[in-house]
Order: C-alpha cells, then structure tokens, then sequence
C-alpha cells in the first residue's frame, strides 16, 4: 500500500474524491471529475481497498447505461397516453367528486338493496301475481328513466352531489315500499 | 396545465423515468407499465407541478412509488437469472465487457434491495435518476442534511458489503 506522503497529486484526488463520494459530499461536477479520472487510473496496480471503492463507484456510475435501453418509441406512447389522459379528464366521475370511499358505501347500498329486491320478488308473485306486477311497475316508475346505474361522467360537481343525495333518498324510498309489501305478501300467505 | 405543458416538463425525464422502474422491477414490461401508471398518477395532481421549474424529482418519486407497489403486489423482488432480468444493451461494445458490467449491476442491485427503504430510494434517485441532493430533498421532503446522511450511509453500507464480496470472491 502507498503511503499518503508518496502518492502522486493524481492519486491523492481520487483518493480524496472517493473518501468524499462516500461520505455523500461530492456535486455532481466532482462526480464526474471522479469518473473521468479513475476512466485511466491504473486500478490493477491499487492497493485492493481503493479498488473495491473505485469498481464500486464506477458500477453505481455506470448503471444508467447498463440498465436495459429505452424501448423504441416509448416516449411517443407516453405522448398518446398524456393524450388520451386529457381527452377523458374534462369530464369528472361521481367517484371522484364524492371520494372513493362514499363512492364504495353508495355502491353498496345500491348493491344491497337489488339484492333484497330480488330475495323478496318471490314473495311479490307467489301471493297475487296481479298486484306483484302494480308492485314493480310502481316501484320501477319511482326510478327515473335517466337514472344511470353506472359511473356518471358529469361536469358539474354540485349537480353531482345532488343527484347523489336524491338516488340515496330514492334507494332509501324503495327500500322501505319493498318492505312494507314484502310484509303484506307474507301476512297474506300466513292467513 | 394543457397536455402540451405537461408533456414538456414530464415527457423529457421519461428516460429516467424508465430506467428507475426498471432497476426496481427488473422486467420491462413491468417497467413499461409503471411509468405509464406514474404518468397517470402525475397528470391527476397536475395543478401541483404548475409553480414547479424542475420536475424531474417529482417523476423520478412517482414512479418509485409505482414501482414498489407493483413489487409488492407482484412478487417481482425474486427475480430470475441475469440474462432474463436484464436484456444486455444493443450498444457497441465487447459483449464480455457489457456482461461483465451487467453482472456487477445485477449484484449491486442486490446489494442496494439489502438496504432500509429510505436508503434505497435516495441512492436510486442518486445513481439511476441522477437527481443531486437538492432534487432528492424536494422529491422526499426530507432536510438536505438527511438525504446526505442517508446517501453517505447507503453508499458507506454498499462499499462494506462490495469489499466483503470482493474479498470473498463471490462475483
């Protein structure tokens, strides 16, 4: 091992370099001073601990390059990804006004009260077919024929909310009907 | 902020952008997919880069971010051989030497998974991203004095770990 007072002045940066690049102290610019000059520093002939910090160094260095290239064309996907990001956002969904987590409750109380309506329709039909069918004819008229069960794409966010509150009122209406009839269809078929 | 605007500030880190991705999940298709889901996360918080001159530390971060959650969700940290995790370059250099390099990229990636998180994203965005200490500290919040500490300590670890292998001659 070279002592310090006998290194040359060439050695003695990349020596202090190397200590300051470890010590998460260098810019960039003597980075690349770093960098420029271990390209023909003789290494073979350094002692192994300045070695090990150079291949290490000049690994990290190089590791944009060796990382696999950019695929062809990718920036030109990204462009007609950014384009079609723009093309849809003028729009805002009910999810993202309302929040995804109001979103999910709503969607399941709309989820749970199908669900109620189809275990009870048997009830509806098996007691007076004729009146099972006033039952949902009423029951579809209360749902406006707009009415959009899906993701609503709306512009505005306060028609938005709006809307929302009066399908939860709505759900809500129907909900408590299908009761009351389900409780008359049973007291009819119990008499 | 129109497309336009946002293609020009974003669009020219997409290269950084990849090659972040890629070193994390080590498969291009994975990496591909990441960006995109990055630069779909970045135009929903557009409003945010308005004010911001330089975003490339914002980009370098949200791609990090997708990259770990596709990591985690995937299962990609077990990653096969070399040759498959990493397509060596169409450069032209001596194909010994480019295997050579990719396979001590490939060990210190490994090395670089060993480390605590926070390590591992400031020397990511340090050597892949290429981002200083000024652009580490915008992307993470953290003070300058932090991400230099937190530098100097993940390369410190690296350097161990390096000369450990080096005198074992494990690679």
């Amino acid at each position: 091992m070279n002592s310090n007072n006998s290194l040359s002045p060439y050695e003695a940066r990349v020596r202090e370099l190397l200590g300051k690049y470890f010590l998460g102290l260098t810019s960039m610019q003597e980075e690349k001073e770093l960098h420029a000059a271990l390209s023909d520093f003789p290494l073979d002939r350094a002692d192994t601990a300045l070695r090990a910090d150079a291949e290490l160094f000049l690994t990290l260095a190089s590791m944009p390059s060796l990382l696999p290239p950019v695929p062809e064309g990718f920036e030109q996907e990204l462009a007609a990804h950014v384009d079609a990001l723009a093309s849809t956002s003028g729009t805002r969904s009910v999810r993202r006004i309302i929040g995804p987590r109001i979103y999910a409750w709503v969607s399941a109380g709309v989820a749970a009260a199908i669900a109620g309506l189809l275990f009870l329709s048997p009830f509806f039909t098996s007691a007076d077919p004729a009146a099972s069918g006033d039952t949902e004819s009423s029951l579809m008229a209360s749902v406006p024929d707009d009415y959009d069960y899906g993701v609503v794409e709306i512009t505005d966010p306060k028609k938005a909310e709006r809307i929302v509150g009066r399908s939860i009122a709505m759900l809500s209406n129907v909900s408590r009907a299908a009761a009351r009839q389900a409780s008359g269809s049973l007291n009819v078929i119990g008499q | 902020m129109t497309a336009e605007v946002f293609k020009d500030r974003v669009l020219r880190h997409s290269a950084d952008m990849w090659r972040m991705a890629v070193s994390i999940l080590r498969d291009s298709d994975a990496a591909k997919d990441a960006v995109q889901e990055a630069l779909s996360r970045l135009w929903e918080n557009r409003d945010r880069l308005i004010d911001i001159d330089n975003a490339r530390p914002y980009c370098m971060m949200a791609v990090r971010n997708v990259a770990i959650d596709l990591c985690r969700r995937r299962d990609f940290l077990s990653v096969g051989p070399i040759d498959e995790a990493y397509p060596l370059p169409s450069r032209d250099r001596d194909p010994e030497q480019l295997l050579q390099g990719a396979q001590k990229v490939e060990m210190v990636e490994r090395l670089i998974d060993s480390l605590p998180p926070n390590q591992q994203t400031v020397i990511r965005m340090s050597c892949i991203g290429g981002c200083d200490i000024a652009e580490i500290r915008q992307a993470t919040g953290l003070s300058a004095e932090n991400v230099r500490v937190l530098l100097s300590r993940a390369r410190r670890k690296l350097k161990e770990l390096y000369q450990l292998m080096a005198e074992t001659d494990k690679y």
